[in-house]
């Protein structure tokens, strides 16, 4: 079952929310109902064995962290991380193997895993740091790593935030039915209305990848867009159907494509991620490396090497390939870089060149995900460097693909989103919401190849 | 103090409430006006409206029509994709003194020739002679277009129908359905244009053509998109198209009918990409074998036109990148009929 | 500790090796790090000086923009030990 289909949105989904509803006011059945919820969806989702390693690994993660907190101090550090790594060397098995590293080994990564498994990381070094409450048992842990609105991709939570409104009487007001309802339609056409079209029209430039040209703009900035609304709808329509079960969840995205420089770019771009690798991997290890050090002067070379490493295992926690490890490097460089100019005194662009500039990098990583090998990446850069001509592809045939990436390059730096999900309650504005609803809906039903249209 | 105007406060913006009521209103609103757009209009012809003519183009349900209402039953009939659309029946009949028919559909896969195949044996009307192009595409991908009510399943499997056509009724819900109602809304308003392609009593199809002048650009155009190199990715035959294309050699046996097979032609400058960028040589190669271990098997002879000089073409002899013209299927029949001059007389 | 000293000192810390600029005149209630003055790793830096010059832990999760953006607020968190 995925978020875009009739059975999710009106048979799973409002099922899911009445129940819920239904047992909030009951305490003893609160978790219950919801970990019921969560199990019914990842089991339609992914099936009962990955469902079994899901909550495996969420038992063990109980017990240990249980464990934890029974122990003596000296035994803490250690339970803890033996915890941590369980959870990590589960993550790293299926990503190696579905990279094909581990030969035929876990050729198929379980749905969501990368996500459930550093919500459990968290959640050990959350309790560890004492910063959260251990759960008091294990359903309601399970209710956490199973929690269906983000299961599968996100946003990444944090236990504490998340027992703070499972625990309590999670009223669904009207403002926060709202917020669900407008959330879920916004999310629904990001993807039917524009990232799927948008995938369709750009995905002939990339398999003729080698008759790019200065087209490649074109075909590259199509992608951004693509990946950008898919998964900020997907985003969006998590968010909504959390709402709807009086959960307030963390934003993953704040118009990454306005970012000013690349540091601004990382704080609006899957941002519940960002926030976990800052807190989890990139501050520690700052704070270790710096500890080392006898003066704190000049310690610039210690800041660049923890950007580069962290962005680095954030491209492999993507996807173990070389694509995903040279993006993450890319990504690294780039922060040090900027880290270093932004220090360096006297040095200043205009805003508007500044912006452009960190777009023009984020698409050149872009580049990087989508090619499946290094020689398309190069072909796609070069191309883009003006050094294969202007490419094969004509105006006539391009020309509304062209006109859709002006239109989403106007629409993402003006607050339209702002404007569909936060604006004032006018007729204009609920028209606006029904039309893309109705579109979005209509938009999902069923399609039948090379239907031939006779004018 | 009844009469006062409400304060500010009290105009404030109206409550999460009655927004989304009225959004959910809204929405209902306009998505039972696209359910009846579509119903009303039906421009698929599906939904038994028959307001208007349908906007799509749709082949196998004419032509099979056509096939029905031939009489005598044509002796030969053409299987073939929109790339035999232009292959003339009457030049078959003048060549052999035999009726013949055109049952070339849009987007035709392997599995077309077999419905059109079965439903001719099923109306005992099987033909003597079928002359079949088989593209390598067709015979390396099992795909096909799919048309609405293209009474196939009527001919096949009647009881099947009722529940076919039900499912039609999914087709309210979709924004394809809802853009082709408004489109031939438009057209109904505005005067619709002549249809793209016409079927005479025999089958033969014709469509507006493409100037000469611009051609070129049409090859360059078919080949960025659905006849790109990437068409002939495989170079293995689909088990499932081989399967299909036995069974109607199967049926031809039965039916002591003989079988021509032909590859048709590409463009010159298409067919120069499709060799350099893809499997399409070994595709071919595979396809040939396969229909010269059919030939030891079943009446069946087989031809390669899928170069120019195969058949005396010349480059200008098409369309765009995957389509002859009516001279270049003239040319290819000289051939393929070279020995069936000997008619039994028009029955 | 005395609360001068330390507000003296994290302001000279802060300007001199975080921001770059030892004549920058940094206020009490500036907000340094939304205002991009500075980033994630210098929180890091200002962390390991506090535990250096006064033997006070100021844990990860305490490294956020809601409780170390101000002067005010990171000599705030210092004398709480």
């Amino acid at each position: 079952m995925v978020f875009l289909s009739y059975s999710y949105l009106f048979l799973f989904l409002p099922g899911a929310v009445l129940l819920c509803r239904a047992s909030v006011t009951r305490a003893a059945l609160r978790t219950p109902a919801l970990l019921l919820t969560g199990i019914v969806y990842y089991s339609l989702a992914a099936g009962l064995p990955q469902l079994a390693l899901l909550l495996a690994m969420t038992f063990v993660t109980f017990k240990g962290v249980g464990e934890l907190m029974t122990s003596p101090v000296a035994s803490r550090q250690r339970l803890g991380l033996m915890v941590v790594v369980a959870d990590l060397a589960v993550l790293a098995a299926f990503k190696l193997g579905e990279a094909g590293i581990l030969g035929p080994v876990g050729r198929v990564l379980p749905l969501g895993i990368s996500f459930y498994t550093f919500n459990l990381v968290s959640y050990g070094l959350d309790v560890r740091r004492r910063q959260t409450a251990p759960a008091p048992s294990f359903l309601s842990l399970a209710a956490f790593s199973t929690f269906f609105p983000t299961v599968a991709a996100g946003p990444l939570l944090r236990y504490g935030h998340f027992r703070e409104q499972e625990s309590g009487a999670r009223r669904l007001d009207a403002e926060l039915l709202e917020l669900g309802a407008l959330s879920l339609i916004v999310g629904l056409a990001k993807k039917t209305l524009v990232a799927d079209p948008l995938g369709a029209a750009i995905e002939p430039l990339f398999a003729d990848y080698e008759r790019l040209g200065l087209d490649a703009w074109l075909a590259v900035t199509g992608y951004a867009y693509q990946l950008y609304f898919d998964f900020s709808g997907y985003t969006d329509m998590a968010i909504g159907a959390a709402a709807l079960l009086g959960f307030r969840l963390p934003p993953n995205f704040n118009a990454p494509y306005t970012a000013v420089h690349i540091t601004d770019f990382w704080q609006r771009w899957h941002m519940t991620m960002s926030q976990w690798f800052r807190d989890y991997l990139f501050l520690p290890l700052s704070r270790a490396l710096l500890r080392r050090r006898p003066s704190l002067d000049g310690a610039d070379g210690v800041r660049a090497v923890c950007l580069v490493f962290t962005m680095v295992v954030i491209g492999l926690w993507h996807g173990a390939t070389w694509s995903f490890l040279a993006w993450g490097l890319f990504h690294g460089l780039l922060l040090a870089g900027h880290a270093r100019l932004r220090l360096a005194r006297g040095f200043s662009i205009p805003v508007g060149v500044s912006r452009a500039l960190t777009f023009v990098a984020v698409l050149v990583g872009w580049v990087l995900l989508r090619s499946p090998s290094p020689g398309m990446a190069a072909r796609i850069w070069g191309a883009m460097a003006g050094l294969h001509g202007w490419g094969a592809s004509s105006l006539h045939s391009r020309g509304p693909l062209l006109a859709a990436v002006i239109v989403l390059l106007v629409a993402t730096n003006a607050p339209l989103e702002r404007y569909l999900l936060h604006a004032g309650r006018s007729a204009f504005r609920s028209w606006a919401l029904a039309v893309l609803l109705v579109l979005a809906l209509l938009s999902m039903g069923a399609r039948r190849p090379f239907l031939y249209f006779q004018f | 103090m009844l009469n006062e105007p409400p304060t500010p406060a009290a105009r404030e913006r109206p409550p999460a409430a009655s927004f989304l009521r009225g959004l959910a209103a809204r929405s209902l609103l306009l998505l039972v006006a696209a359910i009846s757009l579509n119903l009303l209009v039906d421009p698929f012809g599906v939904h038994g409206g028959r307001l208007f003519e349908p906007i799509v183009l749709r082949t196998r349900a004419p032509k099979l029509r056509l096939y029905e209402q031939a009489r005598p039953a044509p002796a030969i009939v053409i299987l073939g994709s929109s790339r035999s659309f232009s292959m003339e029946p009457q030049y078959v009949a003048a060549r052999t003194s035999r009726r013949a028919f055109n049952a070339a559909v849009a987007g035709a896969g392997v599995r077309d020739y077999l419905d059109f195949a079965r439903c001719m044996a099923a109306r005992n009307s099987f033909p003597s002679m079928l002359i079949v192009a088989m593209g390598v595409e067709q015979a390396t991908l099992d795909a096909r277009a799919h048309e609405r009510d293209d009474a196939m399943t009527d001919c096949l499997d009647p009881q099947k129908a009722f529940w076919e056509r039900a499912q039609a009724y999914r087709g309210l819900v979709t924004l394809e359905e809802t853009w082709a109602s408004l489109r031939l809304l438009g057209l109904e308003l505005t005067g619709r244009p002549a249809p793209a392609y016409s079927f005479g009593p025999d089958g033969m199809t014709r469509g507006p053509g493409t100037s000469r002048l611009r051609v070129e650009q049409a090859v360059d155009d078919s080949l960025a998109a659905a006849w790109a190199p990437s068409l002939f990715d495989r170079d293995r035959l689909d088990p499932r198209s081989v399967g299909q294309f036995r069974q109607v050699l199967e049926l031809c046996r039965e039916h002591g009918a003989k079988a021509i097979v032909y590859l048709p032609p590409y463009h010159p400058r298409a067919l120069a990409r499709y060799l350099k960028e893809s499997h399409f040589a070994s595709g071919r190669a595979r396809l040939l074998e396969q229909l010269g271990s059919w030939a030891k098997e079943y009446p069946l002879r087989s031809y390669d036109f899928t170069e120019v000089n195969r058949f005396g073409g010349r480059d200008d002899m098409f369309e765009d990148a995957s389509h002859p013209t009516e001279e270049a299927n003239r040319r290819m029949l000289d051939i393929m009929l070279a020995g069936e001059t000997q008619g039994h007389g028009l029955p | 500790m005395d609360a001068a000293r330390v507000r003296e000192e994290l302001r000279a810390f802060i300007s001199r090796t975080l921001i770059r600029d030892p004549a920058y005149p940094l206020r009490d209630d500036e907000p340094i790090i939304t205002a991009g003055l500075i980033d994630s790793f210098a929180l890091a830096e200002l962390a390991v000086f506090i535990e250096r010059e006064w033997q006070v832990y100021i844990p990860d999760p305490d490294l956020t923009v809601d409780r170390m953006n101000t002067l005010d607020q990171i000599v705030a968190r210092v004398l709480e030990g």
